[in-house]
């Protein structure tokens, strides 16, 4: 148990009056990619949006290296060292790639700590310094989106849908990085491309009409045909 | 070859800019027309314009606060008017109360070291940081704590330091007049020193830690309650025990420390009484409409944030209870300006007997005061830009009117930005009600004529656009005095200028609601 | 439905029988100022005289059927179509300067002036839809309230002397069979009936599908549009009904006061029906109408200047002498601003959800066998989700089932405010004097609004604001001195609070928060922006 870094525990969540998620269950492993799996609509977003205290969870726990952290704000979850990704790249159009950087400082001088290693992942983003975020291309913003994430300490990031929208060239590109990160910090992955899906993660959760129904390691699923095709569709 | 045309299309005219330059040829066409007018009186021509500059920095003021908030929290402030009352009525009664007598002199100097002169060895500090310490000394890079963390160790030790040691330097230099200067500055970096070295420093940073944590949790509980959500868990503060260093850098810092109490406490030796009674006025009134702003978003906005419709209507009332509670402390009778109070140098006109012959050519009747507001307004408005352009709590602002969900997903606390927000929209249109007050009849309507004001400049120059909102004011300045100007010479009153601006809101949103340099929902 | 009804044989008595309330409530307005004049007026015959205590009364109640009508069609544009006006007053200054303006300038005779008077605010109003095209939410609003200000300016602008009297306004009189003076039993029973045909009409459009819209039109515009409604069909039908009613308002203000002034233009006679549709119930029926009574009547025994001097007795600390018009506007502010906080559906919403809250109560609670009957404890004390306090739970074991009431175990600090609650009553007897004790209690229910607040929103320990009552009660007898006997008023007052603080003692989050999620507050927060 003890190298479990988040452990999500049967939660149950609403938007508004609608019951989103009915029971959802995940444990991700230090050091290890997880990918949440399933169908548009299945609440895979609204599980990353729980565990970042950003959607109303009624019952249930979220744990986080065994601490609770279900009650706790948005901010609170972030300085404990959880990074978020979030689908549609929300970078901060009005702000340069600097500033959007720096914002995500949690002590003073992290950005500047960790600017080396974050522009030998993306090393665009060094030549884009100093360009409005609205200025990026897809690609440029969703590197800028994850360059985002490690600028403070963080142990766990949870990424949604990195490959959405993007060219297969920069799919490879991005894929490449969450390999390089995944040495340093544990990655809740959500990923549509099951293809991507399967080459980088360790383990699988299939979520289905928010019930997480099926969990494992990727091995057991990448020859399983049937539970591709029952839960994911056509792979 | 491009034809002229395609040359043409191929020029990109930024909607900003285009807008942008409506305005400041819709301004330069007022001032066209009033120039023609006043053609044979140059001195007439001057006023106008340096009175439409002093309304629209006053305007200014009220709209800074209403903008930014109105941006990042889609809260119409309809009580921001009031907020600039509020300053003007506490400055009045602080100066009306200090008046006369020669006690008042010595009280007035005690108050300013405590109150100002922290803030001042503070920004010496911080020069002292970005000019010496951060060049010279070479820092590892990994180490996790400088200026940040000794910035905050630092404060407390100055704000209680600092006024310990300018008193006790006082005092002594007084008893011992031939050692005075060695004296004020042996004790002043004795004082500040051992303030430092952490006799108080982490009590009482562990006591505001624990108050905060108690006062947050505590409300948090309650509105989760109203709002049928679980509460949340209880964190504990913890003690930390303080480590003591004393190297190279603290001992910069500590003489540093010590020349600016000598210096504050030589200025404000030299000072003129009627000049520290108006600065101390003006902080106060500061201070207070800083409290008001705060009080304002934690108990009346807070609780409305999932209901902004409820909220407008609450801002709507909360101006008027503000009004009828002034009117019930302080009467409807207007108090008149505070014109007697200003200090010596900002009485009087532009330019000055002495320079006369400098200007030969130049008969104006322009006050003092109204350079002085509008050097204010112009500092007020540089400095919120760089605030918002340069600090790290600017970029939170900038980002968080964009998406504040993503901000708090982030690590800030983004409803301790809001609040910061709304403190400082509070503190800066209550000083910009002392500033008014000093040439404008303070009286209850006082709230109500500044809002529909600053909401104009706020619609005018767009949503959320702080350039946007800077370049409205003076717009609607230049517009209300050039139109008071024809007003007057045609009709005999001034009625119309008031008018003319409402006409002017009621045209930008008839034409573009998003305002100059709005974006389009 | 209808059918139904139009089966039974006799459809009039059936629609009286459902609405009796408001049949009775007519009757009773109808019979009012003979009912005022039998009360107050000494000689027998005048009940219709225009000069006299009953006279008054009718003058008062004219004000709250016109404030009535100005709230109602305040609340068709906000409360049913959710647009916010910031600047209702242009209809009602349009109608009262109107009305002056073609009777002095243009020799209008009164009845044609109203016609032209409705015409204009009907084209005002047509301005304004104009306008919502293309504004939302807080633009629109603020269009309103700018629009309102230039009129209001320009009413004061000498240059317009000649037409509108600038600051000092027109007086002019109406014909005499509407005269206040001469014949005001007259204007009373007309504006009753302006005041009944405007609420049935509000009532009769709400209930047919176009007002159906409109509701549809306020809780999800987009959704209204893309369902086929031309959404901008319907707001210029809601502006313009809602302005011409507005007009009317002011058309019945010049008639009664016969006098136009700016301040019939002012920002107040904004604040006026906004405060009162929230007061009384936003997007409700009757709410406005209450909230308009609520207000004027108020306001007529809160401004006596009886009562100035109780006041001052209890606030003479601070001012030597209370404007008490100004204590009615502060006090009215304040009203306001807790109903905004915590009431923020008014009295007829709050009621309607109360009612609502307390039949699912009965039929979770008492008609569930499965439900365990022990009372939660201590809401302040504790957060919801906690056991109950130690000292509660053995007061349970040790005692037999039913020995004591189950309100004392739940509520042990009501017993405890009774308890205080009593002891002034108590010292008034003993003094024979009900001065402290009234004091008292009147600082008790003022300062328990604020510390309600206060516990809901920190969690306070409700011990905390029952020391700071008992500080404040003390301090109030220290204060008052007092010689005037009447130890049967303390007892009154005193059992009549006791009620309303064991009441207060009941989870009041618990109604707050149900309030919160009512239908209405739901779609409130879903439509906003």
């Amino acid at each position: 148990m003890s190298d479990m870094v988040l452990e999500v525990d049967g939660i149950h969540t609403f938007i508004g009056q609608f019951h989103i998620l009915e029971g959802v269950n995940v444990a991700v492993r230090q050091g290890e990619i997880t990918v949440l799996l399933g169908r548009n609509g299945a609440g895979k977003t609204t599980t990353l949006r729980s565990v970042m205290g950003l959607a109303n969870v009624r019952t249930g726990d979220i744990r986080f290296y065994g601490k609770s952290i279900r009650q706790m704000p948005a901010y609170r979850i972030a300085q404990l060292g959880i990074g978020y990704v979030p689908e549609h790249r929300a970078i901060f159009r009005d702000l340069s790639v600097a500033e959007n950087l720096k914002i995500a400082e949690r002590s003073p001088g992290d950005l500047a700590r960790r600017q080396d290693f974050i522009y030998s992942i993306f090393p665009d983003l060094e030549r884009l310094r100093h360009l409005g975020g609205g200025q990026l291309s897809g690609g440029q913003q969703q590197m800028l989106s994850v360059a985002r994430a490690l600028v403070p300490e963080n142990r766990l990031l949870l990424i949604d849908e990195p490959s959405e929208g993007l060219a297969p060239v920069i799919i490879e590109q991005m894929m490449r990085a969450i390999r390089e990160l995944s040495a340093r910090m544990t990655i809740l992955l959500v990923e549509q491309n099951f293809r991507m899906a399967s080459e980088l993660a360790d383990r699988f959760v299939i979520i289905e009409e928010g019930q997480s129904v099926f969990s494992g390691p990727m091995s057991d699923l990448v020859g399983n045909d049937e539970l591709i095709n029952r839960y994911l569709g056509a792979a | 070859m491009q034809t002229l045309r395609e040359r043409l299309k191929n020029i990109k005219v930024e909607s900003n800019t285009l807008w942008g330059g409506i305005a400041i040829g819709f301004m330069l066409l007022l001032l066209l027309l009033t120039f023609i007018d006043t053609v044979d009186d140059p001195r007439r021509f001057s006023q106008v314009v340096a009175g439409g500059l002093y309304q629209g920095m006053l305007v200014f003021m009220v709209a800074a606060g209403l903008s930014i908030v109105f941006g990042l929290m889609d809260v119409l402030n309809l009580a921001q008017g009031s907020l600039l009352m509020i300053g003007a009525y506490v400055g009045w009664d602080i100066l009306t109360r200090l008046s006369g007598s020669d006690d008042t002199n010595a009280f007035l100097l005690s108050v300013h070291v405590i109150a100002v002169a922290p803030l001042f060895v503070l920004l010496l500090l911080e020069l002292t940081e970005r000019l010496a310490i951060s060049r010279f000394m070479q820092r590892d890079p990994d180490t996790p704590s400088p200026p940040s963390a000794l910035g905050r160790q630092l404060t407390i030790a100055v704000l209680v330091g600092a006024p310990v040691g300018v008193l006790v330097g006082e005092f002594l230099a007084s008893d011992f007049s031939a050692t005075s200067d060695s004296m004020r500055i042996f004790f002043a970096v004795v004082v500040t020193g051992v303030a430092y070295l952490e006799v108080i420093r982490e009590p009482i940073l562990f006591a505001l830690r624990w108050a905060v944590n108690e006062i947050s949790m505590r409300f948090q509980r309650g509105l989760a309650m109203m709002m049928n959500q679980e509460p949340p868990t209880a964190h504990s503060v913890t003690y930390h025990e303080p480590e003591r260093t004393f190297d190279l850098e603290m001992g910069i810092r500590l003489v540093a420390i010590g020349l600016s109490t000598i210096v504050i406490a030589a200025v404000l030796n030299g000072t003129d009484p009627i000049t520290l009674r108006f600065g101390l006025a003006a902080v106060a009134a500061t201070f207070a409409g800083a409290v008001a702003g705060t009080v304002m978003e934690v108990i009346f906005i807070r609780p409305t944030y999932v209901r902004p419709f409820f909220q407008i209507v609450l801002t709507f009332g909360l101006a008027l209870v503000i009004r009828e509670a002034i009117i019930f402390r302080y009467d409807t009778t207007p108090k008149g300006t505070l014109a007697e109070f200003l200090p010596t140098p900002l009485q009087g006109t532009f330019p000055p007997a002495e320079l006369e012959g400098l200007f030969p050519n130049l008969e104006t009747t322009i006050f003092n005061y109204w350079i002085f507001m509008i050097v204010m307004g112009a500092l007020m408005m540089i400095g919120v830009q760089v605030l918002l352009m340069r600090t790290r709590i600017g970029i939170i602002i900038r980002a968080g009117v964009q998406d504040s969900e993503m901000v708090e997903a982030l690590g800030v606390n983004v409803r301790l930005v809001f609040t910061a927000v709304f403190t400082l929209g509070g503190a800066i249109a209550a000083l910009g009600g002392i500033i008014s007050g000093g040439f404008i009849n303070i009286d209850p309507i006082l709230g109500d004529l500044f809002l529909l004001q600053a909401v104009s400049v706020v619609i005018i120059g767009g949503l959320g656009s702080y350039a946007g909102t800077a370049l409205a004011s003076i717009l609607v300045g230049i517009t209300r005095s050039v139109t008071a100007y024809f007003s007057r010479q045609q009709f005999n009153t001034d009625g119309w200028a008031p008018i003319a601006v409402l006409a002017l809101l009621c045209i930008v949103l008839l034409i573009k609601p998003s305002g100059l340099f709005g974006r389009e929902h | 439905m209808i059918e139904e009804r139009l089966r039974r044989r006799n459809f009039i008595v059936q629609t009286i029988f459902d609405n009796w309330i408001y049949v009775l409530v007519v009757i009773f307005l109808w019979r009012f100022p003979y009912l005022v004049a039998d009360w107050t007026d000494s000689v027998a015959d005048p009940p219709r005289r225009a000069f006299g205590e009953s006279a008054f009364w009718q003058s008062v109640m004219i004000e709250a059927f016109l404030l009535a009508i100005l709230a109602m069609s305040y609340n068709l544009m906000l409360g049913f179509t959710g647009l916010i006006s910031l600047g209702h007053a242009s209809f009602f200054g349009i109608g009262v300067y109107s009305i002056a303006i073609l009777m002095t300038q243009y020799g209008r005779s009164y009845e044609s002036a109203i016609l032209v008077a409705l015409g204009i605010g009907v084209m005002v109003s047509l301005l304004w839809a104009v306008a919502a095209f293309r504004l939302k939410g807080v633009y629109f609003a603020l269009f309103t309230l700018a629009f309102a200000e230039i009129l209001f300016r320009m009413a004061r602008l000498s240059v317009f002397r000649d037409l509108t009297g600038g600051d000092d306004g027109i007086t002019r009189d109406v014909p005499d069979w509407i005269n206040p003076i001469k014949n005001r039993l007259q204007l009373y029973n007309v504006t009753l009936v302006c005041f009944v045909f405007i609420f049935l009409l509000i009532r009769r459009l709400m209930n047919s599908p176009t007002g159906q819209v409109l509701i549809a039109l306020r809780d999800n515009p987009t959704r209204a549009e893309t369902l086929g409604f031309n959404i901008h069909l319907y707001k210029t039908a809601s502006i313009v009904l809602s302005g011409t009613i507005g007009t009317l308002a002011g058309i019945i203000h010049i008639t009664l006061n016969s006098q136009a002034e700016p301040r019939t233009l002012g920002l107040d006679r904004t604040v006026d029906p906004l405060i009162m549709t929230l007061i009384g119930g936003l997007g409700t029926n009757p709410g406005p109408v209450m909230g308009a009574g609520f207000l004027r009547i108020g306001e007529h025994f809160l401004r006596t200047p009886e009562l100035a001097v109780d006041l001052n007795f209890l606030i003479y600390r601070y001012q030597t002498t209370i404007n008490s018009e100004n204590y009615w506007a502060l006090a009215l502010g304040v009203i306001f601003i807790i109903f905004v906080l915590a009431i923020p559906y008014g009295m007829v919403g709050s009621i309607n959800k109360t009612w609502v809250e307390a039949r699912r109560w009965m039929r979770r609670y008492l008609y569930n066998p499965l439900v365990r009957r022990f009372p939660r404890i201590s809401v302040y004390v504790q957060p919801i989700s906690g056991e109950p306090p130690a000292y509660a739970q053995a007061l349970a074991q040790k005692l037999p089932p039913m020995a004591l009431p189950q309100w004392l175990i739940a509520h042990p600090m009501g017993v405890i405010n009774t308890v205080t609650l009593l002891i002034p009553v108590l010292v008034g007897l003993a003094m024979w004097d009900w001065r402290p004790a009234a004091s008292w209690l009147l600082f008790f229910i003022l300062l328990s609004i604020p510390f309600r607040l206060g516990l809901l929103l920190l969690n306070i320990p409700e011990l905390i604001y029952l020391v700071a009552v008992v500080l404040a009660g003390g301090a109030t007898v220290l204060l008052s001195d007092g010689s005037d006997m009447n130890q049967a008023v303390a007892v009154v007052i005193g059992i009549v609070a006791a009620v309303i603080l064991l009441i207060g003692s009941i989870p009041v989050h618990r109604f707050l928060r149900s309030m919160a999620q009512t239908t209405l507050g739901r779609l409130w927060v879903t439509s906003g922006s």
